[in-house]
């Protein structure tokens, strides 16, 4: 039923089921079956212009939306040859750092701490650590508050476009932000270094050895990835459109509403926060990998179960990289930006979303977007969910202990099927 | 202690992030507890609740069951989000062969099992408060929640944007810059976000319903046409966030 084919895309965010297949009473593979139904963003927007695609684009992640109005604004840029300031650039980038922080603090407190401190929930663990709690949610709200700022609200941000920005903020209003980031660095290493001295759930994963590819941007400067137009693979680099077009192949499955991307059609691949931090650990800033040390951590992670650590390492690393943007702050005018009504464009570019890789393409004819191409993190990590799941569990014996690892290896992923990854209803299935 | 369940149907999740952001106030916390959310809690089914706060549009069957089943477990219901409110971006599909649109994304369209229009919450059940917004606001949701802790509702307002773009002293862009805005036709409830940056509204807020008929409209679409906007993105920006009303408008039937 699996079929190879060249270029379609999809995303994905939403409801989900873990499906492990059993024979004889023991595991013989999982599977995480994306059932949300699409919204066929591909579809509507063609016919629409470039400059409200980069608006459009951001309702495909809720959570990671301002990812997608800034790789679909870049793209559009590069390929109509607009230069955009620096200065104007930092504002557009200010506001995708602090989604960066919004999405990992979100994930690391919501969604994957029940599974390292034995909760089912968030709900339940804010009573038991009201102090804690509260330091987390102090980042998510000071993230909150410099989103707005910068961009307006905190998703579907309305402050990106093609060109870098609707209006520069006033320097008074980014003080008010500026001035707390202080107080919310303090919140963040207490509640860090809690989470830091937590140990992964990792007693089926030491005793194998899964290994899938590790792919990440790879930066044009010195920094840690953020946005490139070439891309890092186990320390190879590729251009976007040779890793997308040529090495990585699509599979549309049937279990599965997420179209499954595989290297050369069969090797699963692992973006995200592991494949940045197993990569790139050198090009973090010295403060944070010796505050990760002190905690008895380092590159290379082992497996995904211990993500966690590279979204704190990379909270930390985002935090002082707005640190820096707010301390050269100044107000500017808002360029505008003239869309070409006339030629025929290929855009593409790519932009590190929290969950990994966020890829675009546009074709843009006489100034109307007639082709667009999405690739989602999501859509790349999913074979190699199934893959680590499957190598993990199978033979075992089908018990609760399964489900819960199966489980926990889906939520250390942060999955887009819209987080509902947390409560995946398990199926069992006999073959 | 109120418990409160939130159902996830097709969207992006954002309003869930707005959710996570209103619970995360002290006030909020004790007097309510969320029992039900696949986001945030292992608990597969949705008991009794007092209040169901409901995300997304309904694309399939099974969502049609899942907010049946909320109704009857839930006290009282929000539709939470221009998804749940009016349909959602995903509407945008409507008019075109449901066929032809999975082969625009999918190389096997047989896999893929959804409804031709996704529908708004309120067309499968009754629906006793609704937020719109592309996110809501999750100020709006904090203030229900304490409203309705107290015994009580937020009163509910009809304006446009253009009402808080004055209320706020913003210079108007349409007159001043001659920028498209959907501001005059869209729900308030942002604070007049796009405006206070500088560029026009683009009806996220959905299109409001109680005051505009088929004729308005098409005068208010002609004079977004002579600002500069082409007509397909007129047409996308008020069916995309606005699909209920935009259809019942364009129908011409009377709400």
């Amino acid at each position: 039923m699996i079929e190879n084919m060249k270029s379609v895309l999809t995303r994905v965010e939403g409801e989900g089921n873990i499906v492990i297949y059993e024979k004889e009473g023991h595991v013989d593979s999982v599977k995480y079956e994306v059932i949300e139904a699409p919204r066929f963003f591909e579809f509507f927007v063609r016919g629409k212009s470039p400059d409200k695609v980069v608006d459009i684009v951001s309702r495909i992640c809720g959570i990671c939306g301002t990812s997608y109005n800034f790789v679909a604004s870049t793209a559009f840029e590069r390929c109509f040859g607009v230069n955009v300031d620096p200065e104007i650039m930092a504002v557009k980038e200010a506001q995708h750092l602090a989604e960066r922080v919004k999405s990992h603090i979100l994930h690391v407190f919501h969604l994957n701490l029940p599974d390292l401190v034995n909760t089912k929930s968030v709900v339940e663990f804010i009573p038991r650590n009201p102090q804690l709690s509260k330091r987390a949610l102090e980042v998510l709200v000071w993230s909150r508050r410099a989103m707005e700022v910068l961009g307006g609200r905190m998703h579907n941000v309305v402050n990106i476009k093609i060109g870098g920005v609707h209006r520069v903020p006033e320097k008074s209003e980014v003080e008010k932000v500026a001035k707390d980031l202080g107080t919310v660095m303090k919140s963040f290493i207490e509640f860090a270094s809690f989470v830091l001295s937590l140990k992964a759930p990792d007693e089926f994963m030491q005793k194998t050895s899964v290994k899938p590819h590790l792919v990440a941007l790879y930066p044009s400067t010195l920094e840690y990835p953020h946005h490139s137009d070439k891309v890092c693979m186990d320390g190879n680099v590729y251009s976007l459109s040779e890793f997308y077009g040529n090495i990585v192949k699509y599979l549309h499955v049937p279990h599965s509403t997420a179209i499954h991307c595989r290297v050369k059609g069969t090797e699963s691949y692992v973006v995200g926060p592991i494949a940045r931090f197993n990569q790139f650990y050198n090009r973090l800033s010295k403060e944070v990998r010796d505050f990760i040390e002190t905690y008895g951590w380092k590159a290379p992670l082992s497996n995904v179960l211990q993500s966690f650590v590279a979204r704190i390492a990379e909270t930390y690393e985002t935090l002082l990289m707005l640190e820096k943007f707010f301390d050269t702050y100044r107000t500017r005018p808002a360029p505008s930006t003239a869309i070409p009504e006339k030629g025929e464009f290929t855009c593409e570019y790519a932009v590190e979303a929290p969950r990994g890789i966020l890829y675009h393409k546009y074709v843009v004819r006489d100034g109307k977007v007639v082709m667009g191409d999405i690739i989602a993190p999501t859509t790349q990590n999913v074979a190699a969910m199934d893959d680590i799941a499957t190598t993990v569990l199978r033979g075992k014996k089908v018990d609760a202990g399964v489900v819960d690892m199966a489980r926990k290896i889906a939520v250390s992923f942060d999955p887009c099927l819209s987080c509902s990854v947390h409560a995946l209803p398990v199926k069992i299935i006999r073959v | 202690m109120y418990k409160v369940g939130v159902v996830k149907l097709t969207s992006c999740s954002g309003c869930i992030c707005e959710i996570a952001y209103a619970f995360a106030f002290d006030d909020i916390l004790s007097n309510y507890n969320i029992t039900y959310a696949t986001i945030l809690a292992d608990v597969e089914e949705m008991g009794d609740v007092d209040v169901a706060l409901i995300e997304g549009s309904v694309s399939s069957k099974h969502h049609e069951e899942l907010v049946k089943a909320a109704r009857a477990k839930a006290k009282f219901v929000v539709a939470v989000g221009t998804c749940a409110v009016l349909g959602g971006i995903q509407s945008l599909r409507e008019g075109s062969d449901i066929n032809t649109v999975k082969k625009a994304v999918y190389p096997n369209p047989e896999y893929i099992d959804v409804y031709d229009v996704p529908k708004p919450v309120a067309d499968v059940i009754n629906v006793d408060f609704a937020l719109p917004g592309c996110p809501i606001n999750g100020d709006a949701l904090a203030l229900f929640l304490r409203k309705y802790a107290l015994g009580g509702l937020p009163v509910a307002f009809y304006e446009s944007v253009c009402a808080a773009c004055k209320r706020k002293g913003l210079e108007c862009v349409v007159v001043s810059k001659g920028i498209p805005c959907l501001g005059p036709v869209t729900n308030a409830g942002c604070g007049a976000l796009c405006p206070s940056f500088g560029r026009g509204c683009y009806g996220c807020y959905g299109l409001k319903y109680f005051d505009l008929n088929k004729e308005k409209l098409e005068t208010f679409t002609n004079r977004l046409i002579e600002l500069g906007m082409g007509r397909d993105d007129a047409v996308a920006l008020l069916k995309g966030y606005g699909f209920k009303s935009y259809s019942t408008i364009v129908k011409g039937e009377k709400r």
